[in-house]
Formats: structure tokens, C-alpha cells, sequence
């Protein structure tokens, strides 16, 4: 088990310098920086996902569990997100978006290493298929939702490319979004009752998760309703990333919650 | 005075009108946003205590119990009001675009109703018409429903959770169900019978696998688990929460004057190092107090320590620490106790809740209506004849149209004309 978390963790190593490279080399114009680009995000997903592997083969169950875990979860859904983007966007948004959005693959790692690699140890509530669906469901909403604030973010610093085609990734992320955040919820809502027996609690990551459901909620009637349009609707796609980044990631730092389950490194 | 005012204000003062704009529900919605921003500050500064009342407080205090049925008010309006509009969007009735707009993309091609009727159907429009001047397909009509859908989840959740915090309405039992035996732990919860256990303990009393399959009165089986509530009728949900061992334990006759008497109980011995007790009433033989703990070495034993109850009510110490293999048979002061061993029990949780229902319907309601609106959006696609050019233009309902997916279907166009 030891020498299988030891070969893990070099993975982690190597995953995390090749999505370095990738963001260096999504800097080269011309199609041969597209193809490097791709190939060093898809050989850092490969390295991580197999340290997922390696880590789910120790523990019998989904590497779903703590900060270090889900950080790892979605560093891959990042670059496979990057992935999509260099292969089926167009010229002057593949390169920018990708830019944009593959450094957050480093920051969810960074972020994670500040956490114990050691598994985690989780009760039988935690390991069915709704548990792991709630928290899979969840990250790869963070990842489309990212997707969506970069490209409003691009949108907003006026980057190149036409407006509508900024605008059309933003709607179509915060779209997918809302279904995955409201998926999440429900997912989490069944959950919390079958465990605790009730649909919900006042707790930090509940609440939290119901304001940023209102506040995409919001996002999209302006946008189908209001006729809340390019740097308007961008600016409210950003205004709305802080509470993001606090629903998402809030548990990892507050231990009042029982979605919180480690300490950091070093406390 | 009214009839001075000018039609603006007079509709801003109407308060049907109020409720049925959306803006108004948005507001109402970034209100309760706001509040429940505010409510958290307590709990992060108190800690989770200070969470259940401040959910209390936002469950049954008045100022929230108004902004709930303003909301739910509005809402029923606004989709009252917009129903006509959403039956009209899911209609088949051709509605082809016919000037070149921002989405629209010219194909070099000649127009030919027929190639493109069939570029439309190969490109996953269901429902096609065509006049000599143009071909109109559609795909995915039914989409704009998902908008009622999802509103319809926030009222559903909003009457559920009116119910769940009603008094007297839910209901919640905990049943030990020891394998084989009918339990019916209320009048109005069904009687169920365990019939298997599938349980895997992990370390420091976790659980690494735990299901089992119950009985219901009708004779109907179903597997109940620990992370998934499942339903044994319209209303009732079962969850298993864990397991543990009942012990039996008989004081055996010394004369044919006594009888046997034997108890089983449902203890906490499960978990590493736990130990509980049972009480055995030998009647004139006395009454006998056995506090026991599963054996390291051999599961199915115990270590027992056995106390007799004296006059005065104190309880005498017989035996300490003495291992019972199962069926033994062991003299303990005067008597002769007999250790018939261990069973499994599950613990169920039992959830008589009308809310649940409604509740789990809601959230249903609220993934399949967002989905289908958001991720599945009515798709239009117009290939016509203007001005002697063949112009192709896709207008997909809730993303306002779709260059590059005009420009999809006019090269399928151009490689079918070709």
C-alpha cells in the first residue's frame, strides 16, 4: 500500500509539471503550439488519472474523498475540459480560453497538496453511488462553470475573438452549469436524507449552495428574460465566481460542516 | 384619483401585475439570498449549533413564512401567465425564417426543397415541412415545457417543506429488525420482516459494506441501503443505518419445578471494545444483570460479567470477565446460565413523510425541467430561397441561435447538393 501511494504521489509530481508544460506551450502560436498544448494536457490527465487509479485500487472505493482527492478529481475534469476546448473551438477562442482556463488545473493542485495525501477513511454512507455521483456531479459543474466565468472573463477584458462567440461558450456553460448545480443539490438533498433524515440542514455548504443556485438562477433569467447581454452578462458571470469558489471549496477550510473531512497539513 | 394615475404606475400598483412580473420573483429571490447570507454569519462565528436556529428561524418564523408565500404567489402567476406562451412554442407549426439574419449563413448551392428536407431529417429534425420556397424543421419541441417544470420543482419544494414542518404530519421511527422476526414499531408504520443482512465491518467501526432486503406485509422484498432511502409504500422510506448482534441468554432449570427462562436483546456490541448489558428476570431464581462484549479471539463468543440483584436492590458481583462460547452452559453463583449465542439485528430508520414524496418529486422536477430546457433547447432550422440565394439559418430557443450551427447545416447542405 505504501509503495502504491509512493508511486501515486510521483504521478501527482509528473501530472502537475506536464500541465505546466501545456500552459507554456499554449503560449506558441501556429498549429504546432495547439498540438503540443493537447498533448501535454492529455499526458498530465493520463499521470493523474492513473494516480486516481492507483489511489481507488488501495482504498476499494472512488477517489472522492477529502481535499487532496477532489483536488486531483478536478485537475483531470480541467484539462479534459482544455482538451475539448483545442479540439472543437474555433481559432481565436481556442487559444484564450485554454489560457485562461488550464492554469486552474494548477491552482486546484497546489491547493490540494496543502492537504494530507494519506486516504481518508469513509463509512459505508460514503461510498454508494449517490454519494459518488453528489460529488462527481458537483466537480464537473465546477469545471463548466469555470469554463463559463473564463470565457465572460475574456469577454470582459476584451479579448480577440467576436463578442457572440465569447458569449455563446458563457450562456452554454452557465446553462449546463445550473443543470449540473441543480443535479448536485438534488443528489446531495437525498443523501443528506437517507444519512442524517433530512432533506437539508443549515449548514455552510447547503446554504451556500442554495444561493449560488439562485444567483446562476438569476444569471439566466437575465439573460433569457431581461436581455442582459455581452459585458453585462460577463460582468455578472465574474461577480458570481467568488461565491462559487466559496460553495465549492468552503468545506476544505471550515470544519463546522460534516462535509468537512481532514485536517491541513502542518495544523 | 385612480383613473389619473398613468397606465404605468397604475400597473406597477396592481398587485396582480406585480406578482405575475418576473422581475418582482427575482427580487423576492435575491431577498431570500440576501437573508440567507446574513443567517450563515452566525453560524460560522458560533459554530454548526448556532445552525439549527437559525433554521429554525428561517422555517417557521413569520417574516420568512411571508416571503415564502409571496414567492410561491408569484411564481404561480408568472407560469399561469406565461402557459399560453409555452404551448405555442412547442407547436409543429412551421415558422421559417425567411430574411438573413445575424445567425444566418448563405450556401452557394441552388436551393432544392427535397435535399434539404432530407439534409434537415439527417440532421436530427423531427418534424419537417417544406413550400417551394423554403424547408422548416424542428427538434427538441418539447424543451420550453422544461421552463414549467422547473418553476413547478420550486413550488413542490416550497409545499413539502410547508408539510415537513408541520406538526404531526412526519413521522420518523428507529426499528431494530432482528433476521426472521415481524417488527412494527407504530400503528402507522408498516411491519416489516428482515430477511438477509449483508454487512462488512471496516476499521474503527465504519462500515464497508451494509445492505439487506426487508419484507413488506404484502409479501413484496426490497433492498434496503444505507446511502439511497427506498420506498416500501406511497409514503413510507426505509434506510438501514447499521447493525448490531442480540444476544440470548437462558437460565437452564435445576429442577423440573422451574421453567426455562430465556431473553434475547438487541445490544450495541458491534464496534470495536463496545460492551452493553441485558437484564435476564429468573423470577424467584432472581434477577441477573450480564454486561458482555464480543470476543477479540472469536466473534461469536462474548466476555461476560454476570451480577445478581440483592434485596436492597444493589447488584453482587458472581462472575467477571468470563468467556461464553456459544451453547455453553455455565454455572454463575446458583444458577445455571446458558449462552445460545449472537444474531444480527439491522437498524432501520423508518420515514413515514407525505413531504418526502412531494420533496423527492420536486428535485426531480427540478434536474429533468433544467435539463430538458437548458441542455436540450428547441432547435429550429430554416433553409429557404431569398433573393435567388439558399440561406440556412438555425435559431436555437434558449441560446438566441446558433451561428456556427448554420454554418454546420450549410455544409451538409453543399455536401449533399454536390
Amino acid at each position: 500500500m505504501v509503495i502504491s501511494l509512493a508511486a501515486a504521489g510521483t504521478l501527482h509530481i509528473v501530472g502537475a509539471l506536464l500541465v505546466l508544460v501545456g500552459i507554456g506551450t499554449s503560449w506558441v502560436r501556429g498549429p504546432a503550439g495547439r498540438w503540443m498544448t493537447l498533448a501535454a494536457f492529455a499526458a498530465g490527465a493520463a499521470a493523474l488519472i492513473a494516480e486516481g487509479v492507483f489511489r481507488a485500487v488501495v482504498t476499494e472505493r472512488a477517489p472522492l474523498v477529502g481535499t487532496y482527492e477532489n483536488t486531483l478529481v478536478v485537475a483531470i475534469l480541467i484539462l479534459v475540459a482544455c482538451s475539448i476546448i483545442l479540439v472543437f473551438t474555433d481559432p481565436p477562442v481556442r487559444s484564450t480560453l485554454t489560457r485562461l482556463t488550464a492554469p486552474w488545473a494548477i491552482l486546484a493542485l497546489a491547493f490540494g497538496s496543502r492537504f494530507s495525501s494519506s486516504p481518508l477513511l469513509v463509512g459505508v454512507e460514503g461510498r454508494g453511488l449517490l454519494a459518488y455521483t453528489h460529488a462527481f456531479a458537483g466537480w464537473l459543474d465546477f469545471t463548466v462553470l469555470i469554463v463559463g466565468t473564463m470565457a465572460a472573463l475574456a469577454m470582459l477584458l476584451n479579448r480577440r475573438g467576436e463578442v457572440s462567440a465569447w458569449q455563446a461558450v458563457t450562456t452554454r456553460m452557465l446553462g449546463a452549469g445550473f443543470v449540473l448545480l441543480t443535479a448536485t443539490i438534488a443528489s446531495g438533498a437525498v443523501l443528506s436524507f437517507a444519512v442524517f433524515g433530512s432533506w437539508y440542514q443549515w449548514q455552510i455548504v447547503e446554504t451556500l449552495s442554495a444561493v449560488l443556485w439562485l444567483a446562476y438562477g438569476f444569471a439566466l433569467h437575465a439573460f433569457l428574460l431581461f436581455g442582459w447581454r455581452e459585458r453585462r452578462l460577463a460582468a455578472l458571470t465574474v461577480a458570481v465566481l467568488p461565491l462559487a469558489l466559496a460553495t465549492f471549496w468552503v468545506w476544505a477550510l471550515y470544519p463546522g460542516t460534516y462535509h468537512h473531512f481532514e485536517r491541513m497539513l502542518g495544523s | 384619483m385612480t383613473d389619473n394615475i398613468p397606465p404605468t404606475k397604475r400597473a406597477a400598483h396592481d398587485p396582480a401585475r406585480l406578482l405575475a412580473s418576473p422581475r418582482f420573483a427575482q427580487w423576492l429571490l435575491g431577498i431570500l439570498a440576501w437573508l440567507a447570507l446574513v443567517l450563515l454569519i452566525p453560524l460560522v462565528i458560533n459554530g454548526p449549533g448556532a445552525g439549527e436556529a437559525a433554521q429554525r428561524f428561517a422555517s417557521v418564523s413569520l417574516p420568512f413564512l411571508a416571503l415564502y408565500t409571496l414567492l410561491a404567489g408569484s411564481l404561480l402567476v408568472c407560469m399561469v401567465g406565461r402557459f399560453n406562451g409555452v404551448r405555442s412554442r412547442v407547436s409543429v407549426r412551421p415558422r421559417p425564417r425567411l430574411s438573413v439574419g445575424a445567425n444566418s449563413v448563405v450556401a452557394p448551392s441552388d436551393f432544392n426543397p427535397d435535399t434539404a428536407a432530407s439534409v434537415l431529417r439527417r440532421a436530427g429534425y423531427r418534424h419537417v415541412e417544406s413550400s417551394g420556397s423554403w424547408v422548416w424543421g424542428v427538434k427538441y419541441r418539447w424543451s420550453p415545457l422544461g421552463t414549467l417544470v422547473l418553476h413547478s420543482s420550486v413550488l413542490l419544494a416550497l409545499l413539502g417543506a410547508a408539510l415537513a414542518i408541520t406538526p404531526g404530519i412526519d413521522r420518523m421511527t428507529h426499528v431494530s429488525a432482528l433476521q426472521g422476526v415481524t417488527v412494527k414499531a407504530t400503528d402507522d408504520v408498516p411491519a416489516l420482516r428482515l430477511k438477509s443482512l449483508d454487512a462488512v465491518p471496516g476499521e474503527q467501526g465504519t462500515l464497508l459494506r451494509l445492505s439487506g432486503v426487508v419484507q413488506t406485509a404484502t409479501g413484496r422484498e426490497v433492498r434496503v441501503r444505507p446511502d439511497l432511502p427506498v420506498l416500501v409504500d406511497a409514503i413510507t422510506a426505509v434506510v438501514i443505518e447499521d447493525y448490531d448482534f442480540a444476544s440470548t441468554f437462558s437460565v437452564v432449570p435445576t429442577s423440573a419445578l422451574f421453567p426455562v427462562t430465556r431473553e434475547v436483546k438487541a445490544l450495541r456490541l458491534r464496534k470495536p471494545g463496545a460492551a452493553d448489558t441485558m437484564i435476564l428476570d429468573a423470577g424467584k431464581r432472581g434477577t441477573y444483570r450480564i454486561t458482555m462484549r464480543l470476543d477479540k479471539a472469536n466473534p461469536e463468543n462474548v466476555v461476560a460479567t454476570t451480577e445478581r440483584r440483592g434485596a436492597r436492590g444493589a447488584w453482587r458481583l458472581l462472575d467477571s470477565e468470563r468467556t461464553f462460547a456459544k451453547g455453553e452452559v455455565v454455572t454463575v453463583g446458583k444458577i445455571r446460565l446458558r449462552f445460545e449465542g449472537l444474531r444480527s439485528y439491522a437498524i432501520l430508520r423508518v420515514h413515514r413523510a407525505p413531504s418526502g414524496s412531494i420533496i423527492a418529486l420536486a428535485l426531480l422536477s427540478a434536474v429533468l425541467g433544467a435539463g430538458l430546457r437548458l441542455l436540450l433547447p428547441r432547435d429550429e432550422a430554416t433553409i429557404a430561397n431569398v433573393a435567388d440565394s439558399t440561406v440556412v439559418t438555425v435559431a436555437v430557443d434558449a441560446y438566441k441561435g446558433s451561428r456556427s450551427a448554420s454554418a454546420k447545416l450549410a455544409l451538409a447542405f453543399e455536401e449533399a447538393t454536390w
